[in-house]
């Protein structure tokens, strides 16, 4: 491969990558936030607050069921 | 469902370490609990990189939810049989106050900013524990190398639709020696109510060096006892090398390398016979710190046959072990690797 188009190539691969690891990121950063939206929505479930969830725990003699999850 | 409290918890920042003790290379972990903070159980297990939640079923799931019904149901009567299904005490209460992530996260998320960014996230809890022991020229312990044991690593496995049903006992294991049949249900390890695998796994991070778990199993209608044996180094049966935490490793113990057996056909190229080191280079690190293996020469495909004087280490998770216990960050190694046809021997500097 001729050295201009070496780097040519090597600063096209740069560019890629520096369009592809924030759309990556940008990708995690819109989940995260869908995973709040969508589980606040519900009722049904208390979303990252654990100390409302024991209180409502006792109140209700329920038993609880925590959740940890980390979004990929 | 509807019967529980339930809660969803995105990120690891501030959360109780005595409390909430699970394998933190998962994805996604449940914990059932009674509102005074008793544990009755846990959710949640992963065995491998392909597929993360080969080892979860809906049923399965339903079937811990049934049995932490049943304990709830049984408190306080069962409460003695619940004490040790959390850590009496842990060296940090929270995350933040281990030192490599101490003073770099808030207790909440950051959603009017970089979200991501802002949490803890669980792998990095374990990153940070061994790094403890690291820093300080201590050999890892073998629990926090081999975390949450698969119970293949006394030789059986369980049938993740069900709570706890014993699905496959390896011929000639600890699980065989000891008695233990498919069909087996077992009821309680350790004097511990076992609602699921991970509850199995609980027991197994918390066992002894050596010695015997008592399991109580259900066998068509009897109730009875099995001992399994537990030998001194048990733990190093565990395959490590799926786990988000071994990258961390790959960086101090191997500059970065990712290794993996070597196939029958590499094995008979290179002249390795099937009880000989032959671990390949898969993925060499290209950034920072994880580039120091690329930097001393390493390349991908190479097959390490020895590594610090050492020729019988024979997967990547043994190699990770004897290098976190044979040595300090600075340290330099021989390692021996076959490139093509050539012998080579090279050094590596360990962090």
């Amino acid at each position: 491969m001729p050295k201009k188009s070496m780097i040519m190539f090597f600063l096209c691969t740069l560019g890629l990558m520096e369009i592809a690891l924030p759309q990556v990121q940008k990708e995690r950063e819109r989940k995260v936030r869908a995973d709040k939206q969508q589980f606040q929505e519900q009722d049904f479930w208390i979303y990252d607050n654990l100390e409302v969830a024991f209180d409502v725990a006792a109140e209700q003699q329920k038993p609880l069921l925590v959740v940890f999850r980390c979004i990929p | 469902m509807e019967r529980f409290v339930c809660v969803r918890v995105p990120k690891a920042n501030a959360i109780d370490l005595t409390r909430y003790q699970f394998d933190f290379d998962l994805t996604f972990a449940v914990f059932f609990l009674r509102a005074d903070g008793t544990v009755y159980g846990r959710y949640g297990t992963r065995s491998g990189a392909d597929n993360a939640v080969k080892d979860m079923t809906i049923d399965g799931f339903a079937e811990a939810m049934k049995g932490a019904l049943e304990l709830h149901r049984k408190y306080p009567r069962i409460k003695s049989l619940l004490q040790d299904k959390q850590a009496s005490q842990t060296q940090y209460k929270a995350p933040g106050d281990l030192p490599a992530l101490r003073g770099k996260y808030n207790e909440k998320l950051n959603y009017a900013g970089e979200v991501v960014k802002s949490c803890v996230h669980c792998h990095q809890i374990r990153d940070a524990e061994r790094l403890v022991f690291r820093t300080a020229g201590k050999p890892i312990p073998e629990k926090h190398l081999f975390p949450f044991p698969l119970p293949k690593v006394l030789g059986f496995q369980l049938d993740p639709e069900t709570r706890a049903t014993v699905s496959q006992v390896d011929a000639a294991s600890a699980a065989a020696q000891a008695g233990l049949r498919v069909g087996d249900r077992i009821v309680s390890l350790d004097r511990q109510p076992i609602l699921s695998t991970a509850d199995v796994q609980w027991v197994l991070h918390g066992a002894r060096e050596s010695g015997t778990l008592r399991a109580r199993v259900a066998r068509n209608r009897q109730r009875l006892f099995v001992d399994l044996p537990l030998d001194l180094g048990w733990r190093q049966g565990g395959d490590i090398s799926w786990r988000e935490t071994s990258w961390e490793l790959r960086r101090m113990m191997t500059g970065g390398l990712r290794l993996e057996a070597a196939s029958r056909k590499e094995r008979l190229r290179i002249g390795r016979e099937a009880t000989q080191m032959a671990l390949r280079v898969r993925h060499v690190g290209q950034y920072g710190e994880y580039a120091v293996a690329k930097q001393a020469g390493f390349k991908r495909d190479d097959i390490v046959v020895s590594f610090a004087g050492k020729d019988d280490l024979m997967t990547e998770s043994l190699l990770l072990f004897y290098a976190s216990q044979n040595s300090q960050p600075g340290d330099v190694v021989p390692v021996v690797v076959i490139r093509g046809d050539a012998r080579r021997e090279m050094s590596l500097r360990l962090q």
